[in-house]
């Protein structure tokens, strides 16, 4: 553990500074910044006040360092189109955000986990390859086309569901569904796998042969054995979730920070997007950092290795 | 992190990409796999030909003609097949269009994703030390972050035209593409065949393209077509967030999204290109896997 927890923390740092360095040349150092990050119909007096704000008369060097000194105070700027902070602006919308992704992580792990693990021992029955069989569907439909085709039956043929928004509970399982669909499939995939390959275990026989019960023998011998690798395909997989949720927020008009970043990318409204990018950026790095240092404390080969 | 991922999603040099384990009767079926080759030859015949089978210019507007259901339902105008839209614009021609610029732009992608990554894996593992540190270390971050968030910043900078895309599509995947090339060279450098082509006098470069690039073909050629189907699904996610291709130009995700306000009345205008993009991507993801199968002896065995 002595070396693994800080070369971790290095590269997550190296990380963090490639991806605000990247957004800063992205912002400053293409064309002229002044014309994209400023609102349109600006007079002359406001264009001085916001060039001296954000310090774009003054070299890249300079700039870079003003850069890093508004990251470190939390100080964003104003959204062009609501004309509030833009930390005000994602606080509001945070919250929403991270429930549908708890939710659907959740979800996922819920149903995924425990359909791998029947998949793996029913390799032998129908059932078991029907499910396979939903779960490659489930794979292969994109999440924006199952969105639609759940609204179409579940809100304007049946009545059953919203189809937009998110107030109430019943708001959440309609994109809770079409997020997780992917990600239950992905799993169930590594999840049979992982279980097969433990599954044919020696120490598996010798459970069986002292006389525990299959049950205890399945879950305690073999799915926390099973579960090792999958806990870090589950962590790589956050990437893909907020990508997925950018696009179920659009489709359910969530409100959430997704489609604040889609509406923003559309206006060109610079702040809310740079602020963004590099918020949910960096939290996802922190968060597969987290999940190596959890796989890491679970798994002593990892940190010997 | 990625060497974990190596680690445990089991074969060694081919990437993380999820391999789809289908059901035995119908991995073993031939059937279902003839049936997708040729449903998506006629897609690609039909998208080829795509001026000469659609009956009218995808973009004409005609306002008398609009949001006529499919021939079949009430109201139906036998002209239009798959009926029109909300501008009265002939559904068939635009998904006909639609579906040829969506393959295009996919396979454009592809191909420049895998020249860019090819290069950087090559230069990475023939070169080592510090350059495949740091090229690495730039595809690591790659990895890591969720692409939409880079193609919105792109796109909010660059615009949103046609050749934009393309190269949205081309930085989606070049990270894969450097570390299965990098990791596939690091293991071919310890082969005999490679140890002896330094023995009579090889140089590098020689070996790099004659010995070890043909030997690349394989596990490339995989990767590029499950791009090619993970590029057509990208390409109609950012064209139904309405980032991607702008209207009146049809792509097959545009065509979902912008049909999406009239769900509740015209259902048609979404159902034929969202029913396509389905077919295409169920279609190249069970090719593609068949074909992983083929190539990967080590798969075969189980």
């Amino acid at each position: 553990m002595s070396t693994f927890l800080p070369r971790r923390l290095l590269r997550m740092a190296v990380t963090l500074w490639v991806i605000v360095t990247c957004v800063f040349m992205a912002t400053r150092l293409t064309g002229n910044p002044i014309d994209y990050l400023m609102p349109e119909g600006l007079d002359a007096e406001g264009r001085a006040a916001m060039i001296a704000y954000w310090g774009l008369d003054r070299d890249p060097f300079d700039q870079y360092i003003l850069f890093w000194r508004s990251l470190v105070q939390g100080e964003f700027g104003l959204g062009l189109m609501e004309r509030r902070p833009v930390t005000v602006i994602f606080g509001e919308r945070m919250g929403r955000s991270l429930a549908l992704l708890a939710l659907t992580m959740t979800a996922t792990i819920a149903i995924g986990v425990p359909l791998g693990v029947l998949t793996a021992v029913w390799r032998e029955r129908r059932l078991g390859s029907w499910v396979l069989f939903a779960a490659f569907l489930g794979y292969a439909i994109p999440n924006f086309v199952l969105a639609i085709l759940l609204i179409l039956l579940f809100s304007f043929a049946l009545h059953w569901l919203p189809s937009a928004g998110a107030t109430t509970a019943w708001h959440y399982i309609m994109p809770t569904a079409t997020l997780a669909a992917y990600f239950v499939a992905a799993l169930v995939r590594y999840t049979r796998n992982a279980m097969l390959d433990v599954l044919g275990q020696d120490y598996m026989r010798t459970a069986h042969a002292k006389g525990l019960s299959p049950m205890v023998v399945l879950v305690r011998h073999g799915l926390r054995n099973a579960l090792i690798p999958v806990v870090t395909v589950l962590g790589l997989q956050v990437a893909t979730l907020v990508s997925g949720a950018v696009v179920i927020e659009t489709v359910f008009a969530w409100n959430g920070v997704g489609d604040l970043l889609v509406g923003a990318t559309l206006r060109r409204d610079y702040p809310v997007l740079q602020f963004g990018v590099l918020v949910v950026a960096g939290a996802v790095i922190v968060v597969n950092v987290l999940v190596d240092v959890a796989y890491a404390a679970i798994d002593p080969r990892v940190r010997l290795a | 992190m990625s060497d974990l991922a190596r680690m445990s999603v089991g074969v060694p040099g081919l990437p993380a990409v999820p391999r789809f384990v289908l059901p035995i009767w119908l991995a073993r079926a031939r059937v279902p796999l003839i049936a997708a080759g040729l449903v998506l030859a006629l897609l690609l015949v039909a998208a080829l030909c795509a001026p000469l089978l659609a009956p009218f210019d995808p973009n004409a507007q005609k306002l008398l003609a609009r949001l006529r259901p499919p021939i079949g339902f009430e109201r139906a105008d036998a002209r239009y097949w798959l009926g029109s839209d909300q501008l009265g614009r002939d559904l068939l021609s635009r998904c006909l269009y639609g579906l040829r610029l969506s393959l295009a732009l996919a396979l454009f992608g592809t191909v420049l994703g895998l020249v860019i990554g090819v290069t950087i894996g090559m230069v990475a593992g023939l070169g080592r030390g510090f350059a495949d540190a740091a090229l690495m270390a730039v595809a690591d971050v790659k990895l890591a972050l969720p692409f939409t968030l880079v193609a919105l910043l792109v796109i909010a900078i660059a615009g949103s035209g046609v050749g934009v895309l393309v190269c949205v599509l081309g930085l989606a995947y070049w990270a894969q593409f450097a570390r299965l090339v990098r990791g596939q060279l690091l293991s071919l450098r310890e082969l005999p065949f490679v140890e002896a082509a330094h023995a009579i006098g090889a140089r590098p470069v020689r070996i790099a393209l004659r010995h070890m690039l043909p030997n690349l073909v394989g596990p490339v050629a995989v990767m590029a077509t499950l791009t090619f189907s993970n590029l057509i699904l990208l390409e109609s996610a950012l064209s139904f967030i309405g980032i991607g291709v702008q209207p009146p130009t049809a792509t097959l995700g545009s065509m979902v999204g912008q049909g999406r306000d009239y769900l509740a009345s015209a259902p048609w205008v979404v159902a034929a290109p969202a029913v396509l993009i389905m077919l295409v991507s169920l279609c190249v993801m069970l090719l593609g896997d068949a074909l992983r199968d083929r190539m990967d002896t080590r798969l075969r065995a189980r």
